[in-house]
């Protein structure tokens, strides 16, 4: 029984474990106070506003943008290289397991209402968050001066930032005009298609769920496909929530759902040091894209290193850190 | 089986990180506690120089500078409650510091007791604060008698600060504050956060920033009124 229910539930578990440990400022959540200490210069794998104030570290994707705001005076080796390491190890495995805001959306799709079914229109819709990354979390940060995606769209930012900091600190609630309003708006409409949707945000929206998802192919750590047992009956991408075309893809979010529904039991977690979007036809062209991911890997590994060696000798912890122990007004819609 | 091996070993992996972030997050706020407490009786001394200067000086010199400090007896003690960061508020007595300007020159807050001062805290990488930065320029090329303008870079490098006074070629005042000493008396939880200082006393204080025109004219109308009176 108690295997059972671990076995059903350690998903969840690991999931409110990220959460909690994400935002174990527990002190903050009644004063009002964001967390000032040294691990603010650490970013979290996950979507979590860093301006939330039981907040330990600091969100990658406020800190992409913030970084590339500042990159004519400073370029961003730190950001960038933790950027590449999350999703050369995890890619969207984080989005499965390490997300607060995706175990959100999955609680609040286990409210019993009428769901919409993936289909070919959500596929298409998948391609979204690609134009919200291009848009609002590279164009907008370099050419208008404004974290785009968190001063307009992030959900997160308004629910754990933005809604408890205004309520804590009363001369924040002066500050709040039509951008707070907009922005509550938008964690409204979100919340609620997360109800009929599963998890919509991420599906159609998040931005860093598309930059992971450019990982997938070679992330080390992640859903495996034993392809001698494959025998391609599809039942995983059938019983798959997510806009997936096979077990892998850039929509896969690693969450292992598929594996219990596999009937010839091909599908499981593992670390791979060939990668594991497996599907090739013959032997040959299989050695060749081998080959050319563990390239690519190596080439990514002695990047990632490069750009956070560098970045850490260029004071890019403390600029993160820096950045990170102060209220992000926009992120909350102030501003 | 090893599906459930694998999501065992993350949950361990997980509680042991959160077991390390726990301690790490301890001792990071033992470190910004200590850190703080090294900064504050930095401060202290610092202030303390402050406060023994003019009286130095006021041996030599005329009996202006003893009316100045009498003026502010609470200045040593503005910020500084029982080892507490003040947050401030409009009325509070404004912090005394000396500040080294990308120019090269120095700021002391003292030297404009007798100024309306806008002191203004930012980073390059604030939006709301770069955005806000030409009404400072604004400010600066109206010239109003009696007026200083200063701002203080939040904690980030010098050649930061120079990169961006080289790009913009902005020409008022601005200070580095790589340790965030400065900050330290003037504690905020956000950026941008603006000061009016009317003869020492703290005026008015702003939270954020809209558009260049709109802070340019809130500034410009909170300097009038302080001049006014």
């Amino acid at each position: 029984m108690e295997k059972n229910h671990f076995k059903r539930f350690a998903r969840r578990y690991v999931q409110l474990l990220a959460a909690v440990l994400y935002n174990c400022n527990f002190k903050g959540f009644s004063t009002g106070k964001i967390w000032q200490g040294s691990s603010k210069g650490f970013c979290v794998p996950g979507l979590n506003c860093y301006s939330c104030p039981g907040a330990v570290a600091a969100c990658p994707l406020g800190s992409l943008q913030t970084a590339l705001l500042s990159s004519k005076y400073k370029f961003p080796y730190y950001v960038l290289g933790t950027f590449l390491l999350l999703g050369l190890f995890l890619g969207r495995f984080i989005c499965g397991f390490l997300c607060p805001f995706g175990f959100l959306q999955e609680l609040l799709h286990k409210i019993p209402t009428p769901k919409l079914k993936k289909s070919k229109i959500t596929r298409i819709l998948s391609y979204l968050k690609y134009g919200v990354l291009l848009i609002f979390v590279i164009a907008i940060p370099l050419i208008a001066l404004a974290p785009g995606f968190c001063k307009y769209l992030c959900p997160a930012g308004t629910l754990e930032a933005g809604i408890p900091l205004v309520l804590l600190q009363e001369k924040l609630r002066a500050l709040t005009g039509a951008l707070f309003t907009w922005k509550v708006a938008v964690l409204i409409v979100i919340l609620l298609a997360c109800v009929f949707c599963y998890r919509s945000f991420c599906r159609f929206l998040c931005p860093l769920g598309a930059i992971y998802s450019f990982f997938n192919p070679v992330s080390f750590f992640g859903i495996k496909v034993d392809q001698t047992k494959c025998i391609h009956c599809d039942a995983c991408v059938r019983h798959c929530k997510m806009d997936v075309k096979k077990v892998c893809d850039r929509e896969c979010i690693q969450c292992g759902e598929c594996i219990s529904h596999c009937p010839v039991n091909a599908i499981h977690f593992g670390v791979s040091s060939q990668g594991r979007a497996d599907g090739e036809n013959t032997k040959k062209s299989a050695t060749a894209r081998k080959k050319a991911r563990i390239i690519l890997r190596v080439v990514l590994i002695v990047l990632a290193i490069a750009l956070l060696v560098t970045g850490l000798n260029d004071n890019g912890f403390q600029d993160l850190k820096n950045k990170a122990i102060r209220i992000c007004y926009e992120c909350m819609g102030i501003g | 089986m090893r599906r459930k091996g694998m999501i065992k070993a993350v949950c361990v992996a997980l509680a042991a990180v959160m077991l390390a972030g726990g301690v790490t997050g301890c001792a990071g706020d033992k470190e910004t506690k200590q850190t703080q407490e090294s900064e504050t009786s930095a401060a202290t001394k610092q202030e303390s120089t402050f406060a023994q200067e003019p009286e130095s000086e006021a041996a030599k010199e005329s009996s202006s500078e003893e009316e100045k400090k009498n003026r502010f007896p609470d200045r040593a003690n503005a910020t500084l409650k029982e080892g507490k960061v003040k947050v401030l508020e409009e009325g509070d007595v404004a912090p005394d510091f000396t500040a080294t300007l990308a120019d090269g020159s120095t700021f002391t807050l003292s030297e404009h007791d007798d100024d309306v001062v806008l002191l203004n805290f930012f980073a390059t990488w604030c939006g709301p604060c770069m955005r806000e930065m030409p009404a400072f320029e604004m400010l600066k090329a109206d010239g109003l008698d009696g007026v200083a303008i200063l701002c203080v870079d939040c904690m980030e490098e010098k050649k930061t600060v120079d990169a961006l006074v080289k790009e913009k070629g902005y020409t008022f005042p601005i200070a580095y504050d790589e340790e965030g000493v400065i900050e330290e008396y003037y504690p905020t939880d956000g950026i941008p956060y603006t000061l009016v200082i009317n003869k020492g006393v703290i005026a008015r204080v702003y939270l954020g920033a809209m558009d260049a025109e709109t802070q340019y004219k809130e500034y410009k109308g909170a300097i009038e009124e302080c001049l006014a009176k």
